[in-house]
């Protein structure tokens, strides 16, 4: 079983260690690219989970689900070997992901589910069943493709494909 | 009752999580970003519930 404690613990000789509490903050005051791990799938809903960005905080590096925290010193020595072929500054401009926004694949807007009630949201990630929202406070959300409006679903299929 | 009371007050204590003083948080962020820059390494984020250990 993984736990906070030791997560603190493995991943200290890496880098700073930031705690994000799940239940106070959750991830509205986090960096976008902390948020973006976090959405993705393989990352579950369990706690503790670790997410790993730049130095700057420009890109996501990578992210530890609970599941691959259960051996957390392994996952460390992992996340160390990993990242001396990868650049953890992160100071290449073309690829930076900042606070305005273009690391979404759309900026906040508004759309409709199948039942015609709007969601104001940007697009962090889609793929073609699952359409990840960020809402204007910052909260982080999946919802299903098939139950926004079919004009919103086109819409966002042709962001996909760009 | 007053037993449990007071049992309670001393476990509960030891079942919360308790932050090293190497952990950033949130609102330290920028000091965290600036450590990680002088000394070329990532941020780590742990994201958890600090009533659990």
């Amino acid at each position: 079983m993984a736990t906070s404690s030791e997560a603190f613990k493995a991943f200290k000789s890496t880098g700073p260690v930031v705690f994000i509490d799940s239940e106070k903050e959750g991830l509205e005051k986090a960096p976008k690219p902390v948020a973006k791990i976090r959405s993705q799938s393989h990352m579950g809903n369990t706690i503790p989970m670790v997410m790993v960005t730049t130095a700057d905080l420009s890109k996501g590096l990578k992210g530890f689900s609970y599941k691959q925290l259960s051996d957390t010193r392994k996952a460390a020595r992992t996340l160390k070997k990993e990242i001396k072929e990868m650049d953890v500054v992160g100071s290449s401009a073309n690829e930076e992901e900042t606070a305005s926004g273009s690391s979404l694949l759309a900026e906040e807007q508004v759309w409709t589910n199948a039942d015609g009630k709007a969601i104001t949201a940007a697009i962090l990630l889609a793929d073609e069943a699952t359409v990840t929202f960020q809402m204007p406070n910052g909260k982080v959300v999946a919802y299903p493709l098939a139950k926004l409006s079919a004009s919103s679903q086109e819409d966002i299929k042709a962001l996909m494909e760009k | 009752m007053k037993i449990i009371s007071l049992l309670l007050l001393g476990v509960l204590p030891a079942l919360a999580l308790e932050i090293p003083r190497h952990v950033f948080t949130l609102d330290k962020l920028e000091e965290a970003k600036a450590e990680a820059i002088e000394k070329n390494e990532p941020i780590i984020f742990v994201y958890t519930d600090p009533g659990t250990k």
